[in-house]
């Protein structure tokens, strides 16, 4: 009888645990049963709430205060009381170290609770992909039709192939996250000053380039010697499409652009490194190279290198982003106090032409689980976001800032104090929203700069923003950026990987790494070219170009 | 069974031990059939496609597979011969040193660049060999050649990455064998003074003899890391114009294995290291004890 017992209260105990351990794993998806959606499913604000629940990797970088964590906050108070949405948290990792992507991955495969929108930054766009591909999250192409809004629609169309990565067999699978456009564009940076006192103008074509180049390093009016001088600062260590100190460009004035798809004449992608121009654009950067034009390490320079000889006083013309001035040009007046720092356009090339790469206009996704029951309550949330946050005239609770005692405060008299100021210091309490970055509008910035630009008074939120806290050149560099609009080409492939790359692209790239740098120093003739291309085509690069092109005709129909 | 109720509670005190090994040395040993998989998180390790050995078909089908593994085993090494040989005869030299202080000044003044970072130490290593960087300058003014390129050349960079390494380890192994040479048994030194032995013949028949079993030791350890030719220092000195002598199989895993988060492969090319490895340890082990009479085991 005792052992009898002894085996029933184990027997129990086991059940217990074994069904605790049930509900732990995927349990709740099975009460998820969708609850059947009816057609005004969609509030200003739920009345008893609905939940979202979601997962956070923490930028280790943000900061609380009033003894907040991401879990609870002053974005999760204001939802709760303005929209009726609750928030509620899976987990939440700082995310150090790709630590978000980690966990993320180990939820995936041991079958834990998957959130009802999760976010994924565009440094973790192969997890985003996988998660697609999991089957957990539901299409959203006809959510975002039915429920967003005329505002976030119209931001979304700002960029037609914002959708293509996450675009399925003609569905859409993800949100794309809208960031700024033209963020990594870039423009060239010249020493105005040395211009000035030699007397030259800006040059405009490659000719007039290599002529300030030549007046730069032999003539230098700083009275530098010519081996300390680097008239152009641009690096190849980790690719020749790249955002600062980037040669990209002078493959653009013959009419290609490397490591990236570009659209060809016949409507197909076509890869820009095997293409013709390359090889001018090569010959030019040697004959560059052996005259000293570009630095002699350019081969071991990362991006943050080639930036180095420019805030030193020692470089004439920097390849960079249109925010340039802010970080880290500034910081030149400290080794050289009489520099000036001017944008300019891309200069063309002997046919007139000219390229630069372009800047995706999404740094994420939005997934939606399918056993989400209130989708739409996302759509309430992100709706009031781009209404009043991201839209530049919105004169609603945001017009100053998001939140008040966060990220602004007001005096006495009603006007913004200094972020310094703010009590209890400032915190980036955009960060906190369920949306990475709230919502942003991509033109909405250009449009301010070129706005103060032209002179006007800083007026909405975002104006008064982008004149404070970036370059003072900034706005005059982002007119120099959209006068050549047209000559800026995003890489036209953003789907997932396919078969072959997975096996063959790193190959690929680096042979044509190897194949390039050993033709601008050179240890290969030119012709080296033409050699590199047949590799490339026999290694797999036409595998590539046929399944890049299998995927852009399925996402063009 | 007699000794067994004599000695349980050893055992018992081992057990804790011997579960975390078996759970997390042994268990997770089972995630090498990823190498043989297609593998997809979400699918995991029951439902994910087998491939048989098609992640190793791709490591030897790329062209530059063998030139891969190839400078890996070179530059491994060579870094192995110098980090056992210099650190021995530094030791040596530095315990002939009689100035108890200046010694561990020295000690401490080479066993610091351990603790410094390869991302660290690669930007300033780019600046100081530079064409027109300090190390250029010195050597064109004492021997009047031109400057070398030494991170740009595929003649240069093995040697600029063995020589960094062995600058910036050698202090390390030089401290085990400061401490071997501290415990030789002095009457030993006594009784060849005695006999009318010189400085040199104590070194060559009482010093290097008595460390050499640790030599051994540290040597058979190191074998372990034969295909580990240091993915920090190449990943951060490395560039396209040294691809040739200069990707090993680390880099190569990182950029194929890594940044397209193909598991399988990175899985398949760590099993091939891990078998390499294991039969090299194995073919030192016996060498070991067949020369030096050192055993672990």
């Amino acid at each position: 009888m005792g052992m009898k017992r002894i085996a029933a209260v184990l027997l129990t105990t086991m059940l217990t645990a074994g069904s605790l351990a049930a509900c732990g794993g995927g349990g709740t998806s099975s009460n998820g049963a969708a609850s059947a959606t009816t057609e005004n499913a969609y509030k200003e604000k739920y009345d008893p709430p609905v939940t979202i629940s979601t997962v956070w990797g923490v930028d280790p970088t943000l900061q609380f205060k009033n003894g907040e964590s991401i879990e609870n906050n002053v974005a999760t108070k204001w939802a709760k009381d303005k929209l009726g949405i609750d928030i509620k948290s899976l987990w939440s990792v700082t995310d150090t170290n790709g630590a978000f992507a980690t966990k993320m991955r180990l939820a995936m495969s041991s079958g834990q609770e998957m959130p009802d929108v999760v976010t994924i930054g565009d440094t973790d766009s192969q997890l985003a992909q996988d998660l697609i591909d999991s089957g957990m999250f539901s299409e959203v192409g006809p959510l975002f039709d039915k429920y967003a809004s005329d505002t976030w629609k119209k931001a979304m169309s700002q960029d037609p192939n914002a959708w293509n990565p996450y675009i399925r067999e003609g569905k859409k699978m993800g949100i794309p996250v809208l960031d700024y456009a033209y963020n990594h564009d870039y423009v060239l940076w010249i020493r105005q000053d040395w211009l000035n006192k030699l007397g030259m103008k800006a040059p405009t074509t490659m000719d007039e380039l290599e002529k300030v180049m030549d007046a730069f390093k032999n003539k230098n009016p700083d009275g530098l010697s010519p081996d300390k001088v680097v008239p152009l600062s641009i690096g190849f260590k980790t690719s020749m499409n790249t955002w600062m100190g980037d040669p990209s460009w002078i493959f653009g004035a013959y009419g290609t652009l490397p490591q990236q798809w570009n659209v060809a004449a016949d409507g197909t992608l076509q890869y820009g490194s095997v293409q013709p121009g390359m090889k001018e654009g090569l010959s030019k950067l040697k004959e560059w190279f052996d005259k000293g034009y570009i630095p002699k390490e350019a081969a071991l320079w990362d991006e943050n290198k080639t930036s180095e000889p420019a805030v030193a006083g020692t470089a004439g013309i920097i390849p960079g982003p249109y925010w340039m001035s802010g970080w880290p040009l500034q910081d030149t007046v400290k080794n050289v106090p009489d520099a000036v720092w001017k944008p300019i356009t891309i200069p063309v090339g002997p046919n007139g032409k000219a390229m630069r790469h372009g800047t995706s206009t999404t740094n994420g996704v939005i997934l939606i689980n399918k056993n989400m029951k209130h989708p739409e309550a996302l759509f309430t949330y992100e709706n009031y976001m781009f209404d009043n946050l991201a839209n530049p005239d919105a004169k609603g609770e945001f017009k100053n800032g998001l939140f008040k005692g966060y990220d602004y405060d007001l005096d006495a008299s009603g006007n913004t104090v200094p972020i310094d100021k703010i009590p209890g210091g400032y915190v980036n309490s955009v960060r906190y929203l369920l949306v990475r970055d709230g919502a942003r509008i991509p033109n909405a910035q250009m449009d301010a700069l070129l706005k103060l630009a032209n002179g006007s008074k800083p007026e909405t939120r975002l104006e008064r923003d982008v004149a404070t806290n970036y370059g003072k050149e900034t706005p005059e560099a982002a007119k120099v950026l959209m006068s050549q609009k047209d000559i800026s080409f995003p890489d036209m492939f953003t789907g997932p990987t396919t078969q072959s790359m997975k096996t063959k692209m790193d190959y690929l790239n680096k042979i044509e790494s190897q194949t390039f740098n050993e033709i601008i120093y050179g240890k290969s003739p030119i012709d080296a070219f033409d050699t590199f291309v047949q590799t490339w085509k026999s290694s797999g690069g036409d595998d590539v170009t046929k399944e890049v092109n299998d995927w852009y005709s399925s996402i063009k129909k | 069974m007699k000794t067994l109720k004599k000695t349980w509670p050893f055992h018992v005190m081992l057990l804790p031990s011997m579960i975390f090994l078996l759970l997390f040395s042994y268990l997770p040993m089972g995630g090498i059939v990823m190498a043989f998989q297609n593998y997809k998180p979400w699918l995991g390790f029951t439902g994910s496609e087998w491939v048989g050995l098609d992640n190793f078909r791709y490591l030897f089908e790329r062209q530059d597979s063998v030139q891969v593994i190839w400078n890996t085993l070179i530059i491994a090494v060579l870094k192995l011969i110098f980090n056992l040989l210099v650190p021995f005869v530094f030791a040596i030299l530095l315990n002939e040193i009689r100035r108890v202080k200046l010694q561990r000044t020295i000690q401490t003044l080479v066993y610091l660049p351990h603790f410094l970072s390869w991302v660290i130490l690669g930007g300033i290593l780019i600046d100081l060999l530079a064409t027109d960087g300090f190390a250029n300058r010195i050597i064109s003014s004492v021997f009047g050649i031109q400057p070398i390129f030494f991170l740009g050349d595929n003649d240069w960079f093995r040697f600029t990455v063995i020589v960094s390494d062995v600058w910036k380890e050698f202090g390390y192994n030089t401290i085990i064998f400061l401490a071997a040479l501290a415990g030789i048994n002095p009457a030993l030194y006594e009784a060849a003074e005695m006999d009318g032995a010189t400085r040199w013949k104590q070194t060559i028949h009482i010093t290097i003899p008595a460390i050499i079993p640790i030599a051994a030791v540290v040597g058979t350890l190191a074998l372990g890391n034969v295909l580990n030719a240091g993915f920090d220092q190449i990943f951060n000195l490395y560039n396209p114009l040294v691809y040739q002598k200069g990707d090993i199989i680390d880099t190569f895993v990182y950029r194929t294995a890594i940044l397209n988060g193909e598991m399988g492969f990175g899985t398949a090319i760590g099993l091939f290291k891990s078998v390499i490895s294991m039969i090299l340890i194995l073919l030192a082990y016996r060498a070991a004890a067949k020369w030096a009479n050192y055993r672990i085991f």
